[in-house]
């Protein structure tokens, strides 16, 4: 409930809304017209007919709208709205902040918010109020995060008026706080991991040597520090010695690909999920591993992260994969991004695409043409005649469509397969440690055939 | 449909909007019995049915017809002068809590404050406009007094209103005056 706090105490980027001076809120609300009606029909008719008992009836009216002409004044006031979180992940809630600051007071105000599809209301997002003169009066909304992606609110509305609801107004205003969701940390690693999905790709220990080049701290010298550690600059300005802590070499980079097509209907939105899951599952594996991982994701939209280690990598991926969900809806599809001739020649590839679309399978082709290591993971889709999909309504071109796609997207793996590509089939609901085996067995029984 | 208006129903605040209905009845029914002419009660009980719905609508216009037709149906009912001061509160308290029902829109939270607001300023003007009848009514009374106090009555109403609404333009455009922009920053390029 409204209630007084002190300036602020949780941090978090935020919007303001400043009041003062907004035509919109120094209007005539209609109570003031039908007061003044009545004031006036009253007065008239006891005047004009010498009937001092009907004024009565009128008195109140024509105090009340006397009074409110008297003691109107301009609003004046400032409104934030902030997120005491702004990365979350599926299920959490987060408390969206209103504060209305003034220096005048405002009698009345009401605060409404209209969150995007992704966040879920957790009881009334409307909340009426006063705010005292020189004070501020906070608001708190919970909402809760429904689906992945970058949700925000989409509208505020902000009421005013004056203490006899005469004059005021409404200012619909849009919040430029984002919200991340992320997929819950339990689902991603419990559904992938990386160590069981290197068996798949081959060994890939780097035989570089050295102790790396990624810089983790600096921190000052200790006995047993190589001396080839100091960081002589830091050193110099602290007059002390510091050394550089880095992160291990590598033992490999990969190159994380996601297809982000169109998550338009149902399916495809499902797909994208799983496609997203697995795709920061595996980043995740990698980087604990202090591997290199690099993303790329291609579709409607091209994002491109080159291979890094560390902690920062992975929000990073995690930022990019989040914003795949809010990726416009195609209008030219990019499918062969500059960022592929970065890719490095010794990486593993790993793709994760329903394959669906013939320009992502000649991507895939054609990073594997130049001697990339490359594996696709197919989300695979309920078929058209399982339970959940038998009564839907198709006519007889999309039945058509649909035939024709398949036959296309099995083309596109055959040719895959003839390239060297592994392809592992991942259903619906079928855990990816089981597919994982059985491609890695699929591998063995190929190099066994080509040995012979 | 029927959810429609179930969902309204609600969202219009049903504590208030019967309050608005319960009101006016109540004080058509005292109107009726002191009433000296037949078939006001027809009258005032449409009135207070207009409020009413007035309130589940969250329409002010409609309900302030209600309350002028109310209004018209007291003066017709030629009743006690004390009386017609009572219906004449009522009505402006039920206008009162027509406007807080709209606050009740989608069941938001309301701070205690706004309540203690409209409680003291429903209250201020009920004591005010008590003691400005009163007054009025003691001077509309003297007969001497009459024929003077009516011409000045009518001028001092068309000048106070004058007043009032240029008061309320100046503020207005004051407040939404056009502020001179900031001076530009010095650039070295241009």
């Amino acid at each position: 409930m409204a209630q007084q706090s002190s300036p602020d105490t949780l941090a978090g980027p935020s919007t303001s809304v400043r009041l003062t001076g907004d035509r919109d809120l120094a209007r005539r609300l209609p109570l003031f017209d039908v007061c003044g009606l009545i004031a006036l029909a009253g007065l008239v008719t006891a005047i004009a007919f010498r009937q001092s008992d009907i004024l009565a009836l009128t008195t109140p009216f024509v105090v009340v709208v006397a009074a409110a002409l008297a003691l109107w004044r301009p609003v004046d006031g400032v409104v934030q709205i902030r997120a005491d979180r702004t990365r979350i992940v599926e299920g959490e809630d987060v408390t969206i902040l209103v504060d209305i600051t003034s220096a005048g007071g405002i009698d009345r105000v009401e605060i409404e918010l209209e969150p995007s599809a992704r966040l879920l209301a957790v009881g009334s997002l409307r909340a009426v109020t006063t705010v005292k003169p020189n004070s501020t009066a906070t608001l708190a909304f919970t909402v809760r995060a429904g689906e992945w992606g970058i949700a925000r609110i989409d509208k505020l509305t902000i009421r005013v008026s004056d203490r006899f609801a005469m004059f005021g107004g409404e200012l619909d205003t849009r919040a430029d706080t984002t919200i991340t969701i992320g997929l819950p940390e339990d689902r991603i690693s419990a559904s992938l991991e990386a160590e069981r999905f290197r068996s798949i790709v081959g060994s890939h220990l780097s035989n570089d040597r050295g102790q790396g080049m990624e810089i983790a701290d600096i921190r000052p010298f200790q006995p047993g520090d190589s001396t080839r550690n100091i960081n002589w600059r830091i050193s110099n300005r602290r007059q002390e010695p510091w050394v550089t802590l880095r992160h291990p070499d590598r033992s490999t980079t990969v190159v994380v690909i996601v297809d982000a097509h169109d998550g338009g209907d149902d399916e495809q939105r499902l797909t994208q999920r799983r496609s997203v899951s697995a795709a920061m599952a595996l980043s995740r594996g990698h980087l604990a591993l202090h591997d290199r991982v690099g993303l790329l994701v291609v579709g409607h939209t091209v994002q491109w992260l080159p291979p890094k280690l560390g902690r920062n990598q992975l929000f990073q991926i995690a930022d990019h994969l989040v914003a795949v969900s809010n990726a416009p809806e195609a209008s030219r599809r990019m499918y062969r991004p500059p960022a592929v001739s970065t890719i490095p020649n010794n990486a593993i590839v790993v793709a994760v695409s329903p394959l669906r679309d013939p320009l992502m399978v000649s991507l895939v082709a054609e990073i594997r043409s130049r001697g990339n290591p490359v594996s696709v993971l197919v989300p695979e889709t309920e078929q058209a005649g399982s339970s959940s999909s038998r009564f839907r309504v198709t006519n007889r071109t999309t039945e058509q469509a649909r035939r024709l796609a398949a036959v296309e997207q099995k083309i596109g793996l055959q040719s895959l397969r003839e390239r060297g590509v592994g392809i592992v089939s991942w259903e619906p609901d079928q855990p990816v440690m089981t597919v994982i085996d059985s491609v890695r067995q699929l591998r063995m029984a190929m190099a066994r055939g080509r040995s012979w | 449909m029927l959810n429609w208006h179930i969902d309204r129903f609600f969202r219009a605040g049903p504590l208030c909007a019967l309050v608005t209905l319960a009101l006016p009845m109540a004080m058509a029914a005292l109107v009726n019995s002191q009433r000296t002419e037949d078939n006001v009660l027809g009258i005032l009980l449409v009135a207070s049915g207009i409020i009413f719905i007035g309130s589940l609508i969250g329409s002010t216009l409609a309900s302030g017809f209600g309350t002028i037709l109310f209004s018209l149906g007291t003066a017709v009912a030629e009743v006690p002068v004390l009386l017609m001061a009572v219906v004449g509160i009522s009505l402006y308290v039920a206008l009162v809590i027509h406007d807080l029902s709209g606050a009740f829109h989608r069941g938001p939270r309301i701070s205690r404050a706004i309540w203690r607001n409209a409680a003291v300023t429903t209250l201020s003007i009920v004591v005010a406009s008590t003691g400005a009848f009163t007054l009025a009514y003691f001077v509309a009374e003297l007969t001497t007094w009459q024929s003077i106090v009516v011409p000045f009555g009518v001028a001092a109403i068309g000048f106070a209103a004058k007043l009032a609404a240029d008061s309320h333009r100046t503020a207005g455009r004051q407040l939404t005056a056009k502020r001179p922009s900031p001076p530009e920053a010095h650039n070295p390029v241009s």
